[in-house]
């Protein structure tokens, strides 16, 4: 079953919701908007991808969820990261920066400079 | 570490699966409520917020079905959610499962039932340790395997003990044990010292017989008794240990109970006592010396770290030496040329060796190929029933296609629902099997020298098993495959439930005539088998076999050897006094006994002929008393009987039968003309001479399958050869004579042990034990395939039928008549009938030339057996075809156009 969001491949989803949650907890509606928001629109992520991708963070303790009030007065469930999640992050974001950089160079790779 | 993780977390989550189901509930609700808030806060109104909201939700339950499927324990949810809805499906269709559990039942049954007697008498390892080093060491001449002698059995123990340790056994035999009362008849087995420590087999009481016990001959009198024989005549008692026995008179000491579970190292036997082989109690010198005697298997275990090619390549030069020894000590040159050609074949014994296992693995082979068979027919039927119940489900199937289902979930589904159906058949048919390996024994017991335990055990159970998923797989996966096979949109825009074609049921016909050509197949071969026993019951004896009772006497051993004229006496004195017996008509004693395996085969001269090609003549010999032949009913052709007058002092006399005249005579009367037998290969001239005083009818020797050899009789008052067996003739019922027999005889000499009593009849009847055993099972199992081929006929044609129910209502509307409904429903039966047959009949007329040597008198292509084959299947084909038939006939056409 299709568990990408606009393309994006798990991984990646995974990675980024780890990085809105390095700010500050947030619910699961408010790690899409946030997403949404940091992406200008270019990430629209549904749910049927962020519960998904949120139960496997947490099966693998690198969010943990905790139920709180919210600023309107509702219970939702505020993920924050762990410090596993903070390590994975760091990990990754370093591996995705190399990867992106070898990407750049062979997209900008010209005939002459072959 | 992180597997580790979500191990445990799926556990936990699988045990708390509400709490997390109520929270990813809430959480979703959340979720929503944030979402509409924050649409609100945008500035639409809360119904269009909640709606945009929705909208961009999507489905509630395919996200939370998303969000299910995250883990490994998701997978065991979906699994056990499948299974109850297997289960419910399967009780919304009892019929069906009913159906198929039965037929499955029938066919693992049957194979689990043959597999147990291939386990109990092939497969089962040694009740010994480490059976795995055990290796059986036999001589393999060209005319097949053969015991070996005591001194080449030492050669091999001593020249080869670097690399193995050879124990060296005789088959267990009956003899006559006296303990306290009257001698009694016991299975006794003759080993080498070191049977019991070589095996690894331990003893309950007492200690097991050791190297020492059977050092040079004569070696010590002790023996090991079995547990089953400890618990049968000294109820267990640790007394018996230290006991005085006496075996044929001889004294033995009991100085061990053999572990329980122990029979024999060879399986299907049962034995009492074990003996050294240097304590056999009177035994001739040439017993030890020489090879003259082949009486010992050998069994040996392994040294450490030598391998199975070692010990083959190891002990090859020491049979030569044997080899050579063997062809030196013999004068027959045609046995001088099978010694040398004979060679020494090591072998993986871990089930131990066994004569019993070499006579049935054909018949048992060919038994499981069978019921193979028919547990293909019966995965047929279920595949049918699957592809029909597929078809009538096609709706569902497109509806859970349409909702978004997987095919592989679907499949996985259908395999499923066959898994459960195929553990319910295996459980079913393991207790079966437990029920027909009981039916099995009684039949196998006529072929095994003794009753041999064939109840299933872990490895049948494990068989029943591997056989059901098997089973599953052949018809539950594959039908699944065909039936997921469908366009939704097609499936669900035809208004009916159910296609319109038959055809739609692809393999279905194809399967129904691979049915009828394998049970056509069976049919075949049981009535082969059914023709085959028939020709050997009906084969013309030779003698009358009916009120005769036969039975061998054990000579009170203290007296042996004993000298001629004793003998003599003491059968005169067993014959008188079994003739006092009332109900006895005649008795006789031979040397051959009745169809016995112990036959006497000797050089013989011919005066005034030579042989025509130089060659030596041979003939089989027996020696028997004057009443042997009326005893026996042997029809007397030319000439005389034996009679008392024909004693030491007058002329040697000796009898033929018709063979020997043919053979030797070229068919004329030889009556006046002399034989003799020689004493050694080359015929001398001292060989005394028998004058040939009459002719007699063949009868059966050894074999009911071979025609009588060539013959010659001598009088036991003229020969000095001991007796093997008794026979007596009685006027009435045979059993009532039996007892009185056993008491008359019991008073010639109280030390006389009586073995083996049993009928003539019942001696024949045995020799036809395995073609018994086969063409009873073949044919058992042929009926029941072709049972099962004709349900799934029934089946197809009526599914066909409810198919075409509206075309036979337009045909009735039009006018067609019951009859010809009938012949279009007929025909669709009669269709993969004959399909089948076509593909059938060749089939089994190949196999049945596969077949041939295990026929008697048969030819594989038997025209009454093929016809009577086809009849059988014609008719279960009309049969399947009726129901089907009537319940068209019997179509309102109304009602039939009305379905629509």
């Amino acid at each position: 079953m299709p568990s990408e969001a606009n393309g994006l491949v798990q991984g990646t989803l995974h990675m980024l919701i780890l990085k809105t949650l390095t700010l500050e907890p947030l619910h699961g509606y408010g790690i899409g908007v946030r997403l949404e928001q940091i992406s200008q629109g270019g990430f629209l992520v549904n749910a049927g991808s962020l519960f998904p991708a949120l139960r496997r963070l947490e099966r693998d303790s690198l969010i943990r969820g905790e139920w709180r009030v919210t600023e309107n007065n509702r219970r939702a469930k505020y993920y924050h990261l762990t410090a596993q999640g903070r390590a994975r992050l760091t990990r990754e974001t370093r591996q995705w920066e190399a990867q992106m950089a070898a990407i750049a160079r062979i997209l900008a790779a010209t005939r002459e400079a072959l | 570490m992180a597997s580790l993780r979500r191990f445990v977390g799926g556990l936990t989550r699988m045990f708390r699966s509400a709490r997390v189901e109520q929270e990813l509930d809430e959480e979703l609700h959340s979720y929503l409520e944030s979402s509409v808030d924050a649409k609100v806060r945008a500035g639409m109104t809360p119904e269009d917020a909640r709606r945009a909201a929705r909208a961009e939700l999507g489905s509630i339950d395919a996200v939370k079905d998303h969000t299910r499927d995250v883990g490994w324990e998701a997978t065991v949810e979906q699994v056990w959610r499948d299974v109850k809805y297997a289960l419910r499906t399967l009780r919304k269709s009892p019929a069906f499962a009913a159906v198929v559990v039965l037929t499955l039942t029938l066919g693992i049954g049957a194979n689990s039932a043959i597999f147990s007697a291939v386990n109990a008498i092939m497969l089962r390892s040694l009740p010994a340790e480490r059976p795995e080093e055990l290796v059986s060491v036999t001589a393999l001449y060209p005319g097949g395997a053969e015991p070996f002698s005591y001194t080449a059995y030492r050669r091999i123990a001593a020249d080869g003990a670097h690399l193995v340790d050879a124990l060296a056994a005789s088959t267990a035999r009956h003899d006559a044990l006296t303990i306290d009362g009257p001698p009694e008849a016991v299975d006794v087995k003759w080993v080498s010292g070191n049977y019991f420590t070589t095996l690894g087999v331990s003893t309950t009481a007492g200690r097991p017989l050791l190297i020492a016990d059977d050092p040079q001959p004569p070696g010590l009198a002790v023996a090991v008794i079995s547990d089953a024989f400890w618990a049968r005549r000294f109820g267990r008692d640790p007394a018996v240990v230290g006991r005085s026995v006496r075996l044929s008179g001889a004294p033995f000491v009991i100085v061990g109970v053999a572990r329980r579970g122990f029979a024999s190292e060879t399986p299907g036997e049962t034995v009492d006592l074990w003996i050294p082989l240097s304590a056999q109690p009177n035994a001739p010198s040439w017993l030890w010396k020489g090879h003259s005697t082949t009486w010992l298997s050998i069994l040996a275990r392994r040294r450490q770290g030598v391998s199975l090619a070692q010990v083959r390549a190891g002990l090859e030069p020491v049979y030569q030496r044997v080899r050579d020894d063997v062809a030196a000590d013999t004068d027959s040159a045609d046995f001088r040329q099978s010694v040398l050609a004979s060679r020494l074949r090591v072998s993986e014994a871990s089930a131990g060796v066994s004569r019993v296992r070499d006579n049935l693995a054909t018949p048992l082979m060919l038994l499981m190929g069978i019921v193979g068979l028919v547990l293909l027919v019966a995965c047929a039927n279920v595949a049918n029933l699957m592809l029909t119940r597929g078809v009538t489900r096609r709706r569902e199937m497109a509806m859970c296609l349409a909702l978004g289902a997987g095919r592989s979930r679907l499949i996985r589904q259908g395999t499923l629902e066959a898994l459960i159906l195929a553990s319910i058949g295996g459980v079913g048919g393991f207790l079966l099997a437990i029920w027909g390996t009981s039916a099995l024994s009684s039949l196998l017991s006529g072929v095994l020298p003794v009753i041999l335990d064939i109840t299933p055990d872990g490895r049948v159970l494990a068989f029943a098993g591997a056989v059901s998923c098997a089973t599953a797989v052949l018809f539950g996966f594959l039908p699944s495959l065909s039936a997921t096979a469908i366009d939704p949109l097609d499936a669900l825009k035809t208004g009916d439930s159910v296609g319109r074609r038959a055809s739609r049921i692809p393999f279905g016909r194809t399967l129904v005539a691979t049915q009828i050509a394998v049970s056509l197949v069976l049919l075949v071969a049981a009535g082969l088998f059914v023709r085959s026993l028939m020709s050997l019951k009906d084969v013309d004896l030779g003698f009358d076999p009916n009120r005769v009772v036969l039975f061998r006497v054990s000579p009170p051993a203290d007296q042996q050897p004993i000298p001629i004229e004793t003998r003599r006496h003491l059968y005169r004195q067993i014959l008188e006094r079994a003739m006092g017996v009332p109900g006895v008509d005649r008795a006789s004693a031979s040397f051959s006994g009745v169809l016995s395996s112990e036959t006497w085969r000797n050089v013989i001269a011919i005066e005034g002929s030579a042989s025509p090609d130089g060659r030596t003549l041979r003939s089989f010999a027996n020696v028997i008393t004057p009443a042997y032949f009326d005893v026996m009913r042997i029809l007397v052709l030319r000439g005389r009987r034996f009679t008392d007058d024909d004693r030491e002092q007058t002329a040697r006399v000796a009898i033929v039968n018709h063979a020997f005249v043919r053979q030797f005579f070229g068919g004329v009367v030889p009556i006046g003309k002399r034989v003799g037998l020689c004493s050694s290969e080359s015929c001398g001239p001292s060989t005394p001479m028998m004058d040939i005083v009459g002719v007699v009818e063949d009868a059966k020797y050894s074999s009911l399958r071979q025609p009588a050899p060539p013959i010659l009789y001598m009088p036991f008052a003229q020969v000095g050869q001991r007796l093997g067996e008794i026979q007596v003739r009685t006027a009435g019922d045979v059993s009532a004579v039996a007892s009185s027999l056993y008491r008359a005889l019991a008073d010639v000499d109280r030390r006389l042990a009586i073995v083996g009593m049993m009928t003539a009849r019942d001696r024949v009847d045995a020799s036809l034990a395995t073609p018994n055993m086969v063409a009873t099972l073949s044919s058992v199992f042929g009926l029941l395939a072709l049972a099962l081929a004709a349900v799934g006929l029934s089946g197809l044609v009526a599914y066909m039928t409810t198919q075409r129910t509206q075309e036979i209502g337009i045909r009735m509307a039009l006018g067609a008549g019951r009859r010809d409904v009938r012949r279009l429903v007929l025909g669709n039966t009669l269709r993969p009938v004959a399909f089948g047959a076509a593909v059938g009949i060749p089939v089994a007329l190949a196999l049945a030339r596969l077949l041939s040597g295990l026929l008697y008198q048969v030819e594989p292509f038997d025209p009454v057996v093929l016809s009577l084959s086809l009849g059988l299947l014609a008719a279960a084909a009309l049969v399947a075809g009726y129901l089907p038939a009537y319940r068209a006939v019997r179509v309102d056409p109304i009602k039939a156009l009305r379905v629509e």
